[in-house]
């Protein structure tokens, strides 16, 4: 009886462990580890939280999910690749000893190199943070796994455009609308659609407000604006927090939209612009602004997504969330050229800045970065006619959204860089974002913007409203 | 007293308010606060014979809002506008009254503008002399609000209501107004060469919007091609006219000044002599619209919709004219030569201006004191009475259509134009005659001869049809590699049908313009950021191709002292006719060009 008795209660026992193995396994992973251990080394309250954010059983839990369905996280490729012994946690770089490590260039982008020394937009330290691992909301790991156990194998057609295989489009309806159409991309235009895709990685984005800022060469504050903006995910929403979910009534001829309504300086206050995208590729978006001067809502064209948002700015439409340019294969190529790692800003801006101005907004105090497994895009202009003549996007490997990129002009001059840090939530995957770096390399003009992610009561306060120009204008 | 007292409060309230704004701007995201203040002086360099001040305007403005939750929007707007001019220069208006020792008194005796009242009042030196009140301070509460409103929205988005004073601007012209038309206009400081905002008066009124697809009702719309239908309907109770000064010497009430953009006084020639009218003047009573009433009210209502890729409207409005018709309702004589002498006996204008030995006849004859001689020579003036009849119908049908031209792609980055439509159709527009049967010389009369009328006979109608077809373009410079923005232009051109204008009819009685059959304008807009997007230059042209009238305006902004300064430089030039019966009217304002440098200090 005895032995009858041990046997059941070894057999029980191995049982337990063997059910209880995967739980013990999903408590943690090696992000998380690297930031505990760095976060103990640095000291750093933010860093600490920060730790206590991605130790969550819900971002354990999807960071996991979101592993099982890509293949890899970024310590997988991380431990693969033959990375510099001297880039690690904690590193701290200036112009004093950015020469000791000769393998900066391979990883940090030439102009942030650059800035360590640079009169303009200077960056006084950078401090190397623990590698993250990135994923995006439930909407979309739902999505992507729907399309797979389905076997939904979306295409590109020969406008260039996503769709299913009935000739739909993908991002109007289904679970294409939300979800990475190709986890790993083989070419130039699979990368390009998944980073399209990848969109603003939530249903409702909702700046209260945004601060756009920007120097001039000699580091003198310029022009600054201020102003709520809003970007809604119109079809296969899935966040019921962040507003109605399923597609909005009477955007069905969208995938999405963004509007914006100034508030500063006081004489361009009540502007108010809302842009919609077709999912056709050659039709250009809808583009309606209301100008207080006149009190009236003006159509302009879609097709002039080349200027500056704001005078004085550099952040134009095409650039907007990065990269809003329309795909269009008559207009661009679409090239992987390479993949390896670079050196970005963390998305931590749920919890803390990682990047640090000056007090006169015109150069950084600091700035972390970690590094990141990425490929390489190139959008090259056809036509001779566009404001880049390339666009290099380094796509993140794990969140489908760029880490860097740098564009130049039609004589090959290097124009406008964008480096930013998202506000990441990992319980739930979905971002904002905080801080965005926009420098253009012609003229010497840094450019920031700083924003103010809301994320409560999305569902009640964001509404159609903004997204309807006619009533937006009476917003504020 | 009492204005001292308004300024006073005003400034007070301004400047804790702007030091508050200072201190609060951690911002709670409910509630924005923002001031304005701005202080231009101008020269005048257009007036024969003289550079003076021009306009001198300022504007003290706040603004805030409270948005508690996503249903209710509150929105206040106070302002206080005026111009410091009339205290700082005068300007001898040229467009006086009729110079009896001039050759058929074609020439003027000048009217003194700005001037300060003392400075009038018993100055025998300056007998047409008037200072400019109406300009200094608009300062009426009913002025100072420029927007008291709530909004309400309905949880499930079907329906919206805006409730308080505010202003809604409608249709796709700019400058001018074929479906614009829910608000009067405050033509006091520029005349309507100003930003469209300013130039509308609120009103204490209801607007709505349903939301058709999200009320159910949009099937029937979208049967016909016409998507995501809202309509919308306004009723304003409080009706308005459009303000104006003009600048007129004649005594009483009607002794206005407006200053360099009051209207001028009238030049009243008599057709058939073509002598101007010696010793005619006009007091001038306004005669409006019941101020709250619903059979007075203004009622309008829009169908917006989506259709042939782009956006349409279809717009009624049921409201009232803004501007008046001229009645003549009588006259008084004078002693003096000058309008604003003793009053004298109530005078029988219409007997006077009768054939045998009248006014007109001993006018015609080549009298040099035609009052005096139908008088006996012991009165010399007779001021005419008119009524500005305002309370007047205005029943308009109108249409537009705004798209983007995506297929039109053209120029260095291969943009496309926006194209803009409007078209608008008036029933019984009211106008005076400028050809009309006088009852007093029992013969057809033209000219100025034609004001001084029967109302039963000075007054007529005519359908007006408007329309406007405009392009903007974002524009880019082929070769100019640098360019750091788009142009924006905008060109506009309008067509004005009056289907009885054969008839003779007055564009704006008492000037005597006359309406053409078809009258054309065209609009020209442009603006450029250039060094870095700092230096802003806009300009406007505006040609009335009947009157062969031009308008530019420029405006240079220098964009480089941070967010809270705005110097502005702005120039005006009008040209026109070289009468004032083909001036209008742009050229009625001919001698009314400036330079204005203007510096606003604003959060």
């Amino acid at each position: 009886m005895n032995n009858q008795l041990s046997r059941i209660i070894l057999a029980s026992c191995a049982a337990m462990s063997i059910l209880l193995a995967p739980l013990a396994q999903a408590d943690t992973n090696k992000a998380l580890e690297a930031w505990k251990a760095y976060a103990a080394s640095s000291g750093n309250p933010n860093h600490q939280k920060w730790v206590d954010e991605i130790s969550k059983p819900e971002a354990i839990a999807l960071a996991k999910e979101w592993k099982d369905l890509r293949g890899y996280d970024s310590y997988d490729l991380m431990e693969k690749a033959n990375l510099p012994a001297d880039l690690k946690p904690g590193l701290k770089i200036t112009k004093d000893n950015a020469a000791q490590f000769p393998w900066l260039k391979d990883y940090l982008p030439a102009e942030i190199l650059e800035h360590l020394s640079s009169d303009w937009s200077n960056i006084k330290e950078i401090t190397i943070v623990p590698t993250n691992t990135y994923y995006m909301h439930k909407g979309y790991l739902a999505g992507t796994k729907e399309l797979k156990e389905k076997g939904i194998e979306l295409q590109i057609n020969a406008r260039g455009e996503l769709i299913y295989p009935d000739g739909s489009y993908a991002l109007m309806s289904g679970p294409g609308a939300t979800s990475i159409p190709f986890l790993n991309p083989k070419t130039g235009l699979e990368l390009n659609w998944s980073y399209v895709a990848h969109s603003v990685n939530t249903d409702t984005l909702d700046f209260e407000p945004i601060h756009m800022r920007a120097c001039t060469a000699n580091g003198k504050l310029d022009s600054e604006y201020k102003a709520d903006l809003w970007w809604w995910h119109y079809h296969n929403r899935q966040q019921g927090d962040a507003g109605p979910v399923g597609s909005i009534d009477g955007k069905e001829d969208y995938i999405e939209g963004g509007s914006i309504f100034f508030l500063e300086p006081n004489d361009i206050r009540g502007l108010a612009g809302v842009r919609q995208r077709y999912p056709q590729a050659d039709k250009d978006d809808d583009f309606k602004v209301f100008i207080p001067s006149l009190r009236r809502t003006r159509l302009l064209t879609g097709s002039d997504a080349q200027d500056p948002i704001a005078s004085g700015q550099e952040l134009t439409w095409d650039d907007w969330r990065a990269y809003w340019g329309k795909t269009d294969v008559t207009k661009f190529d679409y090239e992987i050229a390479g993949e390896g790692w670079i050196l970005a800003s963390p998305e931590v801006g749920y919890i803390y800045d990682s990047a640090v101005l000056t007090d006169d907004q015109c150069n950084y105090k600091s700035l972390e970065l970690e590094l990141r497994p990425v490929w390489i895009l190139d959008i090259k202009d056809k036509t001779g006619k566009y404001m880049y003549a390339n666009r290099r996007t380094w796509v993140d490997k794990e969140f489908y959204y760029m880490q860097y990129h740098i564009t130049e002009d039609q004589r090959g001059n290097r124009f406008r860089n964008w480096e930013d840090s998202r506000a990441w939530r990992p319980t739930e995957g979905d971002s904002q974002w905080r801080y965005v770096m926009v420098n253009n390399y012609i003229t010497k003009r840094m450019s920031t913007l700083f924003m103010q992610p809301q994320w409560d009561e999305r569902d009640d306060r964001i509404s159609e409203e903004m997204f309807d120009v006619d009533q937006l204008r009476d917003y504020k | 007293m009492k204005q001292v007292l308004k300024l006073g409060i005003v400034i007070l309230i301004t400047m804790l308010v702007g030091q508050s704004a200072y201190a609060i701007d951690t911002g709670s995201r409910k509630t924005t606060l923002d001031l304005r203040l701005k202080q231009g002086f101008s020269a005048a360099y257009d007036i024969p014979g003289q550079t003076t001040n021009g306009p001198a305007n300022y504007v003290m403005e706040i603004k805030g809002s409270y948005r508690p939750s996503r249903a209710f929007t509150f929105i206040g707007d106070i302002w206080l506008r005026g111009d410091w001019a009339p205290s700082l220069d005068h300007i001898r208006d040229p467009d006086g009254i009729p110079d009896v020792s001039t050759a058929n008194f074609a020439g003027n005796l000048p009217y003194t503008l700005n001037t300060k009242e003392s400075q009038c009042l018993g100055n025998a030196t300056e007998p047409n002399c008037s200072d400019s009140n109406e300009i200094r301070s608009f300062n009426d509460l009913d002025e100072i609000i420029r927007e008291a409103s709530v909004k309400y929205r309905d949880k499930k988005n079907r329906f919206t209501v805006k409730l308080g004073k505010f202003q809604r601007g409608w249709g796709q012209s700019d400058g001018l107004r074929l479906m614009d038309i829910l608000h009067a206009q405050d033509l006091r400081e520029r005349f309507a060469f100003r930003d469209s905002d300013e130039l509308r008066i609120p009103s204490w009124m209801v607007s709505m919007d349903f939301n058709l697809k999200k009320m159910g009702m949009a099937k029937a719309f979208e049967s016909m091609g016409m998507k995501r239908p809202v309509f919308e309907f306004n009723f304003v109770p409080e009706v308005q006219h459009s303000k104006f000064v003009i600048n007129n010497p004649t005594d009483g009430v009607s002794r206005t000044s407006g200053g360099l953009f009051g209207l001028p006084f009238p030049t009243l020639i008599d057709d058939r002599s073509g002598r101007h009218l010696l010793g005619i003047g006009a007091t001038l009573t306004d005669v409006e619209a019941k101020k709250y009433s619903f059979s007075d009210a203004e009622y309008s209502a829009r169908l917006k919709f989506d259709t042939l890729g782009g956006q349409a409207t279809i717009n009624a409005f049921y409201g009232m004219q803004d501007l008046p018709l001229v009645k003549l309702t009588g006259a008084t004589a004078r002693a003096s030569f000058f309008h604003n002498g003793a009053v004298g006996a109530t005078f029988d204008l219409a007997g006077a201006l009768g054939p045998i030995g009248g006014y007109l006849a001993q006018l015609r004859a080549g009298s040099t004191d035609p009052v005096g001689a139908i008088t006996g020579g012991g009165l010399h003036t007779v001021n005419a009475l008119f009524d500005l009849d305002y309370d007047n119908r205005q029943q308009v049908l109108g249409f537009s259509f705004a798209r983007d031209m995506q297929k039109w792609k053209f120029g260095p980055k291969q943009t496309s134009p926006a194209m803009r439509f409007e078209f608008s159709y008036e029933f019984d527009k009211p106008f005076n005659r400028s050809t009309v049967f006088s009852d007093a010389t029992n013969q057809i009369e033209s000219g100025a001869a034609a004001l001084v009328v029967s109302p039963k006979h000075a007054i007529t109608s005519s359908d007006v049809m408007s329309t406007m077809l405009g392009f903007d373009y974002p524009l880019w410079i082929p070769g100019w590699d640098s360019q750091e923005k788009s142009i924006f232009t905008s060109f506009q051109i309008f067509n004005i049908h009056t289907s009885n204008a054969d008839e003779g009819l007055l564009i704006q009685a008492p000037y005597l313009a006359k309406v053409d059959k078809n009258q054309q304008f065209s609009t020209f807009l442009w603006s450029a950021p250039l060094h870095q997007q700092r230096l802003v230059m806009e300009g406007l042209y505006i040609r009335d191709f009947n009157s062969s009238g031009n308008f530019y305006r420029q405006r240079v902004d220098f964009n480089y002292f941070g967010k809270h300064w705005r110097p502005r430089l702005e120039w005006m030039h009008f040209s026109g006719g070289n009468s004032e019966q083909n001036a209008a009217p742009i050229g009625i304002l001919e001698t009314s060009d400036i330079i204005e440098m203007s510096l606003t200090y604003q959060f």
